[in-house]
């Protein structure tokens, strides 16, 4: 067989050229300079490691998802760790009425779950992203200040459910049964033509994962930064920072001039003090 | 023959009596199935007997399948012939793709529903009777070559009384042609009118007109397990059979189901699923996932012997077009079936919709809606993307809130003072604060009492 001929096979790609996959631009061109395809990666499964939840992550997809949620297709969240603030997401032009929430909490445990309705989602067709956060499924009924774990000041009772929730999560989320996981994921999201997005603490970066596209997400002063662990078609890039705030559309409410008035002299007050 | 010969040839023999109200009951669940193809199905239990001829006959090709019994059964010589149902669908044909692809399909759904079949098809509803009973598959559609087929039938296929036979196999008749050949005066005359007007409808000189079959207003489809279940997953066999029914049964009303009822039936008690759709559907394979998943979720306290389906009201449902690039169901319907799915697993309140809510207090301005049924309000300022469920009372480090390090307050505030009306009023002073980690967090300050500050979002 020549090498030419081989070359011609659908399933063999050279390294350096990002085989063909449809893509949605991400809102940031810098961060689309680095993606194989210009954009998101669609129909397939994407992990973001975060050091904890809340850096930015959200804020990161919401322009991909706003326009996603134009579309007839859902936007599904499953097992998200706070409740996704309706004004917010209605004010990043994201369509509520294509959104769903999935709260596993079945008595067959939150985490099988969790993956359970993440496969559904992505296979059923008429989705159009999931982003799910199979192992914060604990810390909706859990304590709320547990996103501040990299604290030094931690109250031990907090640090203890934390390490009892990873253990949760470990038991069914370790190994090669990990990776077969992500590759039912995988497949379901080609399946479905969706865009998965689980959301990994960092402790998952040294695992092998046969996600198309694994990003390391870095809470900056100047925004954030995001390392691409691993992309189609190419090696793994980054860091580049985005300054998040470019990307969400703020509306400060109108005040009155008594209000800002008011306003001013608290502050004056506070710093006097 | 007689149950004892035939226990002395078979001695594992299983005797069961007929029950007639069963099988009645099965053949108008069938008819009601079988609307799915034509809207003139009938069933014809025993000789019709039409007591008003109108004027001008209509040409008809009826088929008629025979149903009989799944089990073997001990046929009394004098039993009356198994019933049937008559579909008339000339006017079907070209909506199916021709008599051969509509064949098949009713074949195939009738053997999918547990029973055999013998199908036939004649011009006439009485001849296409008498052909299924005589067991061959024959298919007329030509009215002039009808004759030569009925001639050729066994009078046996005719559901003639004791006496008619006796009287016919005295003159040496044992086929419809020889019949066909004696004088139409003395038939009549020995054999009674009825008689002489049956061939005439049979061969189409008459018109035969049926009555339609109604189905009743809701879907009650019940199926006695021939051994009790023990599991769940023994039951779905059987439930798939009842859904057969059902779907055949709401595309013939062009209807679909939002609620469904499934019984199981225990030695003394019953258990009872429910099921409540987002919206109508009629599609067999997502209310199969369906009745799996709330099945999944059953623990039976005996062993179950008897299955009832029952759907509530109807809800009109029309049937749509299949796309030409292949995409099969309408976007809403497809959006339903996966929260239907997801809710039949992980319960109703674990799959929600969000909604703005025109309020200015934060922990009120959203709410779990039914999915799809958002709304959006007016803008209001800078909202975090995570709130948390309940505000969390932040450390003091002097007078200065210390989550992770001190907090940094951007300079802008935004003064909430809201709900006095209702008991649950609120006097905050909320700012966006940064730590040292990087984190940005929606926090605030009580306006009244202990002046204390809180943290009540992420801007994740």
């Amino acid at each position: 067989m020549s090498l030419e001929s081989l070359l011609q096979r659908a399933d063999i790609w050279r390294g350096g050229l990002a085989p063909p996959m449809s893509s949605l631009p991400s809102g940031f061109a810098e961060l689309d300079a680095l993606l194989p395809g210009g954009g998101w990666p669609q129909g397939t499964l994407m992990e973001i490691l975060i050091p904890r939840a809340g850096v930015g992550e959200l804020r990161l997809l919401l322009p991909a998802l706003a326009r996603l949620s134009q579309g007839d297709r859902w936007v599904v969240f499953v097992a998200p760790p706070y409740i996704p603030y309706a004004p917010a997401l209605a004010a990043a032009s994201l369509d509520l009425s294509r959104v769903l929430l999935v709260h596993p909490r079945g008595e067959r445990g939150a985490h099988a779950d969790t993956l359970w309705a993440v496969e559904q989602a992505l296979r059923a067709g008429s989705v159009s992203a999931v982003l799910a956060w199979p192992f914060h499924a604990n810390r909706l009924t859990g304590s709320p200040s547990s996103p501040m774990r990299n604290g030094s000041r931690q109250s031990p009772p907090s640090r203890e459910r934390e390490r009892d929730g990873m253990r949760a999560a470990g038991e069914g989320w370790g190994g090669d049964a990990t990776f077969n996981v992500l590759r039912r994921l995988q497949l379901a999201a080609e399946a479905g033509a969706s865009w998965g997005v689980l959301f990994q603490p960092e402790q998952a970066a040294t695992a092998g994962s046969p996600a198309a596209l694994r990003l390391r997400l870095e809470p900056a002063a100047a925004g954030l930064h995001v390392h691409v662990i691993k992309r189609r078609g190419g090696w793994p890039a980054g860091p580049v920072t985005l300054g998040l705030d470019d990307a969400v559309a703020v509306h400060p409410p109108a005040r009155s001039c008594a209000r800002r008035l008011h306003t001013r002299q608290t502050r004056a007050r506070t710093t006097r003090r | 023959m007689r149950a004892a010969a035939a226990h002395a040839l078979v001695s594992e023999l299983r005797v069961l009596p007929r029950n007639e109200a069963a099988e009645r009951e099965a053949l108008g669940r069938l008819a009601a199935w079988a609307g799915q193809f034509t809207p003139a199905v009938s069933i014809v239990g025993s000789p019709v007997v039409v007591s008003e001829v109108p004027p001008a006959a209509r040409a008809r090709i009826p088929c008629g399948p025979t149903t009989l019994p799944h089990r073997p059964r001990l046929a009394h010589p004098c039993a009356s012939p198994p019933p049937a149902l008559v579909l008339e669908i000339e006017g079907s044909l070209a909506l199916f793709g021709g008599l051969g692809s509509l064949l098949q399909r009713v074949r195939h759904g009738v053997r999918q529903l547990g029973y055999a079949v013998t199908l036939a098809v004649a011009p006439t509803p009485l001849a296409a009777t008498w052909l299924a009973r005589q067991g061959g598959e024959a298919q007329v559609t030509d009215l002039t070559r009808l004759p030569g087929v009925l001639f050729r039938l066994p009078l046996r296929v005719l559901g003639l009384s004791e006496k008619q036979r006796t009287l016919l196999r005295g003159i040496g008749v044992r086929y419809l042609g020889e019949c066909l050949r004696l004088s139409r005066h003395g038939l009549a005359q020995r054999l009674g009118p009825e008689f002489v007007l049956a061939l005439d409808r049979a061969l189409g000189r008459l018109p035969d007109p049926r009555p339609a079959y109604t189905p009743p207003p809701v879907f009650t489809g019940r199926l006695l397990l021939s051994s009790p279940a023990e599991h769940t997953e023994s039951l779905l066999f059987p439930i798939h059979r009842l859904l057969l029914e059902l779907t055949g049964f709401l595309t013939a009303r062009a209807a679909g189901v939002q609620t469904l009822t499934l019984e199981l039936h225990h030695e003394a008690s019953t258990t009872r699923v429910r099921l409540d759709l987002v919206t109508p559907t009629r599609d067999i394979r997502h209310l199969t996932v369906l009745v799996r998943e709330h099945l999944e979720r059953v623990t039976l306290p005996r062993p179950v012997e008897e299955v009832v389906l029952a759907s509530n009201v109807l809800r009109a449902l029309a049937a749509h077009n299949q796309d030409f690039f292949g995409e099969p169901r309408p976007a809403i319907e497809l959006r339903a079936a996966i929260v239907e799915r997801l809710r039949a697993r992980l319960g109703r309140k674990a799959v929600q919709g969000l909604s703005q809510v025109a309020e200015h207090r934060p922990e009120r301005a959203w709410r779990y809606v039914e999915p799809g049924t958002a709304e959006t309000t007016v803008r209001s300022g800078r909202r975090p993307l995570w709130l948390l469920p309940e505000p969390v009372p932040l450390e003091l480090h002097g007078d200065r809130p210390y989550l992770d390090g001190v907090l940094l307050l951007e300079r802008d505030r935004e003064r909430i003072e809201s709900g006095w009306w209702d008991g649950h009023d609120v006097r905050r002073d909320y700012f966006v604060a940064r730590n040292q980690a990087g984190a940005c967090l929606w926090v605030f300050r009580e306006l009244d009492g202990a002046r204390r500050w809180f943290l009540h979002g992420v801007f994740g």
